[in-house]
């Protein structure tokens, strides 16, 4: 009787032991900076993280569309090996096992140079096209197909069913399981990929979440909160197709798990499904709100900003008077409202182009020299190139990386 | 019955409303953009002429004074002010011109030259303000929407550099805005740097300027963002109406296809295939445009209005509804109330709105939905 209880406990351990990422995360999640409950982590991330939304639609369509390629392709090919004898199949079927088989890391350089070669490099073909078949698929409905009876193909036959007709009336209804397996194995495994989308993709805007979660700083403060809304759809998909993945794991259309193990959408009817169903559904259509107050909201949050470029030349004593007493030459001169002085030091916020095509602004905090002033102008050294764009006027205070909409490049001088 | 005469009457008052608060947005826009700069401290230093002069280079300035005086049983504020003051404020001059500088001559209402004179032809009549006699050189028609941004008191306008102050043209008000009426983005802070320059950073410390310039954007919002809310809940509608259309089609489709070949039931529903196809054709286009206007919408919430970092900084927006109960005993000019106003009828006139078309678009939405259901 002790042992029973000893293992039970064991497993309970092993069990928190394995879910401790995920507790520590929903935990973590909601705390502040300063520690405490607070859901401000959640707030940033739904209502004012603009990439987190673009890498999330990124992660969604880059999975459906592999997804929508890849199934209907392992479906037919797999159909092929398991229906058809024609030379060679065998061997083929081995290729397929050995492509199976091999890591990623061995195919990276030829699949990069293919990539390069057809010219989408950079693009989110370079993600999607190479996984678009996967060798795995085929090999997994191939093994689930081999154990179908031929009698159910005759009968099709006799009804008057073409080859197309038997795979798509009689093939595709048993296969659901294996299919809803694949999808869920597949969405897992697409969903968070991040080798393919960093050594194909250089830009950012077309990274996927699992890159930008893991290599932004934006996502610094919010990571927690992040994690737990990347981890929602993946999770109501496995709970969505739950009965189908354990039949579909089985490997055998014969093969029916038994009473006890029988999972519990199963017991419950088709309502559990529906039920997730929705609820999928209803994330979906809450991160498409959520996205779309994103939008409003970082637009309102973001800085209209007014810039100049520097000047160079004689700095004079008065301002208002060009013949007034010379300060001096100085090769970078800027109107005052442009820096933030704090006795003889100060900072200006010069503009700068993100690395992405989606060529947003951004500043970036210079410290500065003042050397000399008239009132209006300041004459300042430090990092400043001559062709910089520097803030002269802003709607809202400005930080360091903040994200800005310049409303006028032109020089104020001219 | 009742259901449809209640249903017109939403319908109608939906219209008069947007009607009206068209009207409202307008005539708040008619007026010019402008920057208010006043002392907050009036025992101080006030703004000489000589100082905002050179102002007049790079801006359109009008300067301000208001005194309070009885004029029989009437109570008038005396509004010392210059020739700029019209390109403020929208004048309808019914009779006559606005006064000269330099001149005795005042600029009343049609409602007081009623009062004082019983006609509103009042042109070349005399008033006599205190010591001083001026005379009537123009008579306005009062708006009524700008009727309400004014105090109860009736107004007389007259020259700053008449004698009733004798003389003495310093203010603690004026106004400023763009040579052609119009203020750029950034108006302010490059009066500020202007004004800086010209009168000295250290000659007056004590003054604020309140920027005004996009007040305009702020109230056109509301029609905007009515616009926006309703397109929002067709593109609701639309999306709901295919995926339902598109799941009878299916079903419809799939019963057939048990009985007949897909070519029979497209030669048998020639007609209904053509008129669904056209109908989804429309909504798809419909759901695009609607996609790309919501998309292209955007609010404009001035930046002090805003948390520096994080949105939901609740801390942050009641500490600017304390500092707004705190300078609300500060000068409060015609502009700024008439703003104050609007902005409140604006709010209500939304509102009624948004309740009426979420009335309509509920009882549609039940209408159809359950009829294509049952």
């Amino acid at each position: 009787m002790k042992m029973p209880k000893v293992k039970n406990i064991f497993i309970f351990l092993l069990s928190i032991f394995c879910l401790l990422p995920l507790i520590v995360m929903i935990i973590k999640s909601f705390q502040g900076m300063s520690g405490g409950f607070t859901i401000e982590q959640y707030g940033r991330a739904l209502f004012q993280t603009e990439d987190f939304f673009i890498g999330f639609w990124n992660s969604v369509i880059y999975t459906v569309v592999i997804i929508a390629i890849n199934l209907p392709l392992s479906l037919l090919a797999a159909y092929g090996f398991s229906r058809f004898t024609f030379p060679g199949r065998d061997i083929l079927f081995w290729v397929y096992i050995v492509l199976m088989l091999m890591p990623f890391q061995a195919t990276i350089v030829p699949q990069y140079l293919a990539l390069k070669a057809l010219g989408i490099l950079d693009t989110p073909e370079a993600v999607i096209l190479p996984n678009a078949f996967s060798t795995f698929g085929t090999f997994l409905i191939a093994q689930y197909m081999r154990g179908l009876d031929n009698e159910v193909f005759d009968a099709g036959r006799i009804d008057g069913l073409n080859e197309f007709s038997l795979m798509m009336k009689i093939v595709m209804p048993i296969c659901k399981p294996i299919v809803s397996a694949l999808t869920v194995l597949l969405f897992i495994n697409y969903w968070s990929m991040v080798e393919q989308p960093i050594i194909f993709i250089s830009d950012k805007r077309f990274m996927p979440l699992s890159v930008l979660l893991s290599g932004s700083g934006k996502f610094l403060n919010i990571s927690f909160a992040c994690g737990v809304i990347f981890t929602v759809l993946p999770l109501l998909l496995y709970l969505f197709s739950y009965g189908d993945l354990m039949q579909g794991i089985a490997l055998s259309a014969a093969v029916e798990t038994g009473g006890g193990g029988e999972p519990a959408n199963k017991r419950n009817g088709k309502s559990y499904g529906k039920r997730i169903g929705r609820l999928m559904v209803s994330f979906l259509i809450a991160m498409i709100s959520f996205t779309l107050i994103t939008q409003k909201v970082t637009y309102i949050m973001t800085a209209e900003v007014e810039t100049v470029s520097p000047l160079s030349g004689d700095l004079r004593e008065d301002p208002k008077r060009e013949d007034s007493k010379s300060l001096g030459y100085f090769r970078t001169i800027l109107p005052a409202a442009c820096v933030k002085s704090q006795g003889s030091k100060g900072y200006v916020y010069v503009i700068q182009e993100e690395k992405s095509k989606r060529r947003r602004t951004q500043v970036s905090k210079v410290m500065v020299e003042i050397t000399a002033q008239n009132g209006s102008d300041y004459a300042v050294s430090g990092p400043v190139m001559d062709d910089a764009q520097v803030v002269l006027y802003t709607s809202r205070p400005l930080g360091d990386g903040s994200y800005v909409r310049v409303l006028d490049r032109g020089d104020i001088y001219d | 019955m009742i259901k449809k005469i209640g249903a017109v009457s939403c319908i109608v008052l939906l219209i008069l409303l947007i009607v009206f608060q068209i009207h409202v947005i307008n005539s708040f826009e008619s007026l010019p953009e402008r920057a208010e700069i006043f002392l907050i401290d009036d025992d101080g230093r006030k703004f000489s002429t000589e100082d905002i002069e050179p102002l007049n280079q790079d801006f359109l300035i009008s300067r301000i004074k208001e005194r309070n005086i009885s004029v029989g049983k009437n109570k008038i504020s005396v509004i010392l002010t210059d020739e700029n003051y019209p390109n403020f404020w929208n004048f309808d001059m019914a009779r006559g011109k606005w006064f000269s500088e330099n001149k005795d001559e005042a600029v009343i209402s049609n409602n007081l030259a009623e009062k004082l004179f019983h006609t509103e032809d009042a042109v070349g009549k005399e008033i006599d303000l205190g010591d001083v006699s001026y005379t009537v050189s123009g008579v306005y028609e009062e708006k009524d929407l700008y009727k309400k941004a004014a105090s109860e008191r009736e107004r007389i306008y007259v020259p700053l550099n008449s004698n009733f102050d004798e003389g003495n043209t310093d203010v603690s008000v004026f106004f400023a805005t763009g040579k052609k009426g119009e203020c750029e983005k950034f108006f302010a802070e490059r009066f500020a740097e202007k004004f800086s320059l010209y009168t000295g950073a250290e000659n007056y410390k004590d003054y604020e300027i309140k920027d005004m310039t996009r007040n305009k954007d702020i109230i056109s919002q509301f029609l905007t963002g009515y616009v926006f809310i309703v397109q929002l809940l067709l593109f609701i509608f639309i999306c709901r109406l295919f995926i339902r259309d598109f799941g009878l089609c299916f079903d419809k489709y799939r019963k057939a296809s048990e009985k007949q070949y897909l070519g029979e039931i497209v030669s048998e529903n020639t007609t209904e295939i053509l008129i669904t196809a056209i109908k989804w054709t429309v909504m798809v286009f419909a759901s695009i445009f609607l996609v790309r206007k919501i998309i292209g919408f955007q609010f404009y919430v001035p930046g002090k209005y805003l948390p520096p970092d994080y949105v939901f900084d609740f801390k942050f927006y009641s500490g600017i509804f304390s500092q707004k109960s705190e300078i609300s005993s500060m000068f409060l000019s015609d502009y700024k109330n008439l703003y104050i106003n609007v902005f409140h009828l604006c709010t209500v006139i939304s509102a009624s709105e948004i309740f009426l078309s979420l009335v309509l678009y509920l009882v549609l939405w039940k209408k159809i939905f359950s009829r294509r259901a049952a």
